[in-house]
């Protein structure tokens, strides 16, 4: 070992880089899985500090769905009991057991591929609640005596009338372990995009009191905990463009600061993806958003 | 000799040796003649000038001391560098392009590496060959990391095998303990991710089944017995500390958390099977160190004997007894074990 140490350390160094950009070659090479174009509402430009100057974007993204204010998600979403089990989760212990909450926190997570959706049915139904959620709090305001709640109504009103303006379209609408059938069942490559993930269980016991969802009656629910490709290194040949963007400290699915303008909200670029034969994603291409080319 | 140790240890007895006849002498149980004396002085500082030339051997107490705070010094300064190497590539690689970026991080280890070599051939005591091992090691493990981030590579837990595997060959080139350590603590946790992601789990899902550091601690102890080429220049010792650690503390965290077991069973069960292993497990290495004449092993069997015994007594008893009532009966259990260990001391001594 003494004798060809430094060889051998040397050797390992070149061979596992050899490794690792055989990898990504062969995740660029041949056609991309999928080809997509996002905006800056997809796609958040990542605060950036003195002590790291590399450039990244965020995937920003939902579960398919519509979450309020006040009742989390009235609706199960897809990620319920059956696809849980589809994906490799142990549910067979019955969910009105007494025991069911303590064998359920025992599961672990797991690794699965990710379909996302970019606008379609998931955004329609999305903005279709939107404005059904709008209705109930002008009518809950319409009845409403006390000030302060009052207030709070109107301030969420409004904030519902401005998301369609800067939320994100992309959602994650399917999951499953074998890729090639998940591209199968989508076959629309600039619309739907397959990424790995990470997924939990989480056993609701259906009290009342603790249940954000207020379902009332037990349940499984699973939830993305993690999109593997979800931070975007920008290469430099796309940093000009970005760089002295400032960045958009806002955007929770149900949060806007007030002193934004419809203007401010308005996405800025448009990035073009890439997703390769190991479902990895690289920026191809940003362009700069003509104000009137919103949507 | 074979290493700085072996050579020490030589040193060391000469000096012992030294002290010793001048006691002798003094209490006049033996004289040496004026020629036995100087034949023996003579050999002594030749083969002492040897060693301190070879192996940049301790001649005094104080060197000794000074000596350790050397190594303190060395890996503090070490740390501090790798800090600051890591800090500054995250600082500049934004105003590099991908290519160059590309370049410096394949390129840093090897150029480490090949420095560290450069101050092996011109420096016995190794220090700033210490150094830039430890650069090699962490411009290593920025290259997997950067590149990772990238070119947006999933993570894996192969970085760790790599990271070790790198460390270890290191730690044998340069007979360098602390990136042993380093990499075999890479190693584990990468047989840990490995073992616990079977079945399509989350790799890193591993830290939430202590078993599967308890497998993969077993995998390290027997390495060396193993692979006997492995426990070379001492480092057998490192290969079993990092193996029984890993096996005590994750029996010791399923003693008290049943439910993080694979084992789908009563977790009063569980606790209480962990904890039963835990002692036996525990006596076990004890006997296995005085066997073997392992100090480090039998040192490691001992103090989790008394941390699961002690642990024990707190259930037990720290509810039930008032606080100095505790102490008081711990105190007690702890010295008549104490008078036992004499006991059998004494026993060991008259069979001898």
């Amino acid at each position: 070992m003494k004798r060809y140490g430094l060889a051998t350390a040397i050797g390992l160094v070149l061979i596992v880089n050899i490794f690792v950009f055989s990898g990504v070659v062969y995740n660029r090479s041949g056609d991309p899985d999928s080809i997509i174009v996002l905006t800056e509402r997809e796609a958040r430009l990542i605060p950036g500090s003195k002590d790291n100057t590399g450039m990244f974007l965020e995937l920003d993204w939902e579960l398919a769905g519509f979450y309020q204010y006040d009742i989390h998600r009235p609706q199960q979403s897809w990620l319920d009991g059956n696809k849980l089990e589809e994906l490799g989760f142990d549910v067979s212990f019955p969910l009105n057991d007494t025991k069911a909450s303590k064998f359920y926190r025992r599961s672990l997570p797991m690794e699965a591929y990710i379909v996302l959706e970019y606008g379609g049915k998931p955004w329609e139904l999305w903005l279709k609640k939107n404005l059904d959620y709008q209705k109930t709090l002008a009518e809950k305001f319409a009845l409403e005596n006390d000030n302060t709640k009052k207030e709070a109504l109107e301030k969420n009103l409004k904030q519902r009338k401005r998301l369609p303006l800067a939320k994100s379209r992309l959602f994650a609408i399917d999951a499953g372990n074998e890729p090639t059938q998940l591209r199968r069942k989508y076959p629309v490559r600039d619309r739907f995009i397959i990424v790995r993930g990470k997924i939990e269980l989480t056993y609701y016991s259906g009290s009342y009191k603790h249940d954000k969802n207020k379902r009332k009656k037990p349940y499984l629910e699973g939830s993305i905990r993690e999109l593997f490709s979800s931070k975007l290194f920008v290469p430099d040949s796309e940093r000009t463009l970005i760089l002295n963007l400032k960045y958009r400290s806002y955007l929770s699915y149900y949060w806007i600061p007030k002193d934004y303008s419809d203007a401010q909200l308005k996405p800025r670029y448009e990035v073009e993806l890439k997703f390769g034969k190991r479902y990895e994603a690289w920026i191809s291409n940003i362009k700069p958003l003509q104000p009137e080319a919103q949507s | 000799m074979k290493n700085k140790e072996e050579a020490q240890r030589r040193v060391d007895r000469i000096q012992a040796f030294r002290e010793e006849l001048n006691d002798l002498e003094e209490q006049k149980v033996l004289r040496l003649s004026p020629e036995q004396k100087d034949s023996a002085r003579n050999f002594h500082k030749t083969l002492i000038a040897d060693l301190t030339r070879q192996f940049d051997t301790d001649l005094t107490e104080a060197e000794k001391k000074l000596t350790g705070e050397m190594k303190v010094l060395t890996f503090l300064g070490g740390t501090a560098l790798c800090s600051s190497v890591f800090f500054f590539f995250y600082r500049m690689w934004g105003l590099i392009p991908v290519p160059g970026q590309i370049l410096l991080l394949v390129s840093a280890p090897i150029l480490f590496l090949l420095l560290m070599e450069f101050f092996a051939k011109r420096e016995k005591t190794l220090y700033y060959a210490t150094l830039a091992g430890m650069l090699a090691f962490l411009c290593f493990v920025l290259n997997l990391t950067v590149l990772g981030s990238i070119f947006n590579i999933a993570p894996s837990p192969n970085a760790f095998l790599a990271w070790g595997l790198l460390a270890v060959i290191i730690a044998y080139n340069k007979s360098q303990r602390l990136l042993l350590t380093v990499g075999l603590l890479c190693i584990l946790g990468y047989l840990a991710a490995k073992l616990g992601s079977i079945g399509g789990v989350f790799w890193f899902a591993c830290f939430e089944r202590p078993e599967n550091f308890i497998l993969a601690g077993g995998i390290m102890i027997a390495l060396p017995v193993a692979v006997k080429r492995l426990g070379v220049m001492g480092f057998a010792c490192i290969y079993h500390l990092i193996g029984l650690l890993s096996m005590f503390i994750s029996i010791l965290v399923l003693s008290f958390v049943g439910n993080s077991s694979y084992l789908d069973i009563n977790e009063a069960i569980i606790e209480g099977g962990y904890q039963l292993a835990g002692f036996i497990l525990s006596g076990l290495t004890i006997w296995i160190g005085i066997r073997n004449k392992l100090g480090g092993v039998q040192n490691i069997g001992v103090t989790f004997f008394t941390l699961y015994l002690y642990m024990k007594f707190f259930d037990w008893w720290w509810e039930l007894l008032p606080i100095y009532l505790f102490f008081l009966l711990v105190s007690l259990i702890t010295i008549g074990l104490l008078a036992l260990f004499k006991r059998l001391r004494a026993n060991m001594r008259e069979a001898i």
